[in-house]
């Protein structure tokens, strides 16, 4: 109703507008039908005005309207004198009149809480960082937030009146009805996880309340969703689950590194014994050597596997380059397979304080993630090099295709 | 005495005493340094006994505990200690430190596969001990150049 009220405006905006509404229905109370009702008019000109101009206007124009009515219509014309019946009827229109303005003014007062009230509401909903949409029990969308733009990329023209259930997933066709279902039997759903596709194809993981919106009469018309983004959250939850268990294999296999290190040091001394036994042939010497060769790479590997778990209580002096390229070493025979070039960009002078055994943990993550994103074939660029500035030291390499 | 001895190969004699053996092989007068070994895996323990007294620079005795490595040493001194680390009852480092307080001329080397072992030496290390920490499995042939060698 912002339109046709003047409650802010100046005041001879209002008062001005007050006089031509009196001026127009004492002009209209001059035409021949509406001799019957001298006041008729007039009672329009004092609701206009209070509706409109607010309430100082409506009771000027009441004693504007009284002055004009007894004035111009009432005998004797062109007098303000007025005789005894129509003293009663000035009287009459003028409470009547004031009873108009102040249920006028009310009414206005009324409607502007309610303006505003909803203004505000709308204003939270628009500015949401969740995306909020209403939409009927059949899944056709009423209304869109800006949030709601953001995060699934269709804009309010795009969404309104489509149905909801554009937005799932082909394999979730039927998660939509089944939430439909559950609304109109009045049921709510508070943070539901599932998947949702936005409109550039993306697949985004969204927790979603919905809850069935009543009508006056205590009926489910429509119902509001509310929904957020968790992409990024699941994404660093699988992330801890993957540094979880990479933890987990790391211990697990340095247990078994130790377990293995005793035979395999009872083995080696035994192999060695053999070997300067005098009474051998060419070939078990020759046999015994390669043994020795691979009991060699076995205590090598133990080594390595314990070197991820193995780590001292307080940082230690370490060669970034060494530290690079013990890890390379775990991954090479899964980088062989899939045929994954390394291409090594080290700079001199890498020395840093750090925990090697966590170093290392880093290193294993951000090299897997690498291989994994590559899938097959390309080429995993580590650079390493000194920096005392972290926005240029953020990441230590980068995997291309 | 719950010990084994690792007898050294060939023709030379069993030594007598393991303080005063003597290189049957060599001309001079060059003595020949004793070796306590403690491994609670005997196997490990026997074999690198026998691999130090073949070698003929060393003489060699095999113990599968820390109590009995300290009853050895009461007895007799020794030059080298190499034991291992983690062990029932008695660790390796707190039978290193013990073994110094008796015997403080004695080199110790310890040996180790195992993740803990570094808290451990810097904790002896704070303690004002400096011991030798070798990795275990160590192939023979580098036991063998380590122990000719000076400690580092």
């Amino acid at each position: 109703m912002s339109d046709w009220d003047l409650g802010r405006s100046p005041w001879y905006l209002r008062y001005g507008a007050a006089v031509v509404f009196v001026m127009l229905a004492l002009a209209l109370q001059f035409l021949p039908a509406a001799r019957q009702v001298p006041f008729a008019f007039f009672f329009a000109a004092v609701a206009l005005s209070a509706r409109i101009c607010g309430f100082g206007a409506a009771i000027f124009s009441t004693i504007l309207s009284v002055a004009m009515a007894d004035f111009f219509l009432l005998p004797p014309r062109f007098s303000f004198a007025v005789r005894g019946g129509d003293q009663l009827r000035l009287l009459f229109f003028a409470l009547v009149a004031l009873v108009i303005s102040s249920l006028a003014k009310k009414k206005s007062e009324a409607d502007k809480v309610a303006d505003e009230r909803r203004a505000q509401l709308a204003a939270v909903v628009e500015s949401s960082e969740d995306a909020i949409f209403n939409k009927t029990l059949d899944g056709t969308v009423l209304t869109w937030n800006r949030a709601a733009q953001e995060m699934y990329g269709y804009n309010q023209e795009e969404m309104i009146g489509r149905n909801v259930a554009g937005l799932a997933p082909p394999e979730k066709a039927g998660e939509i009805a089944g939430i439909l279902q559950r609304l109109r039997r009045g049921e709510r759903m508070a943070h539901f996880e599932t998947e949702r596709v936005t409109k550039d194809g993306r697949r985004i993981d969204v927790s979603l309340s919905i809850s069935p919106v009543f009508d006056t009469e205590g009926k489910i018309r429509e119902a509001a969703t509310i929904a957020r983004d968790i992409t990024n959250q699941k994404k660093a939850e699988a992330a801890l689950r993957r540094a979880e268990k990479l933890a987990t294999a790391g211990e697990l296999g340095a247990t078994i590194a130790h377990e293995m290190n005793n035979p395999l040091a009872a083995v080696t001394n035994l192999v060695y014994l053999i070997r300067k036994n005098g009474s051998l042939d060419d070939k078990a010497r020759k046999q015994l050597e390669l043994l020795d060769h691979e009991l060699a790479r076995m205590a090598h590997m133990t080594r390595r596997t314990l070197g991820f778990y193995r780590d001292t209580s307080s940082p230690v002096h370490a060669d970034m380059r060494q530290i690079m390229d013990e890890v390379l070493e775990i991954y090479a025979g899964k980088l062989q397979s899939r045929a994954i070039k390394v291409q090594r960009e080290y700079q001199p002078h890498s020395e840093v304080t750090v925990f090697p055994g966590e170093m290392r943990k880093v290193f294993s993550n951000l090299i897997a993630n690498a291989i994994d994103a590559i899938r097959r074939q390309g080429t995993i660029t580590i650079r390493v090099r000194s920096s005392h500035s972290w926005n240029h030291s953020a990441l230590p390499g980068h995997a291309s295709r | 005495m719950n010990a084994a001895f690792a007898m050294p190969h060939g023709d030379s004699p069993p030594p007598d005493s393991l303080v005063a053996s003597k290189n049957p092989n060599s001309g001079k007068e060059e003595r020949r340094r004793t070796v306590l070994i403690v491994d609670d895996e005997h196997l490990i323990a026997d074999t690198l006994a026998e691999i130090l007294n073949d070698s003929s620079n060393f003489v060699a005795v095999a113990l599968y505990d820390g109590a009995s490595a300290l009853e050895w040493v009461r007895g007799t001194s020794i030059d080298i200690l190499i034991t291992d680390v983690v062990m029932p009852e008695l660790n390796g480092i707190e039978l290193a430190k013990s073994i110094k307080s008796i015997c403080p001329k004695t080199r110790i080397v310890l040996l180790s596969g195992q993740a803990q072992t570094r808290d451990l030496m810097q904790q002896a290390r704070h303690e004002g001990y400096l011991f030798e920490l070798w990795p275990k499995p160590m192939h023979p042939d580098d036991v063998l150049k380590r122990l000719k060698q000076d400690p580092v």
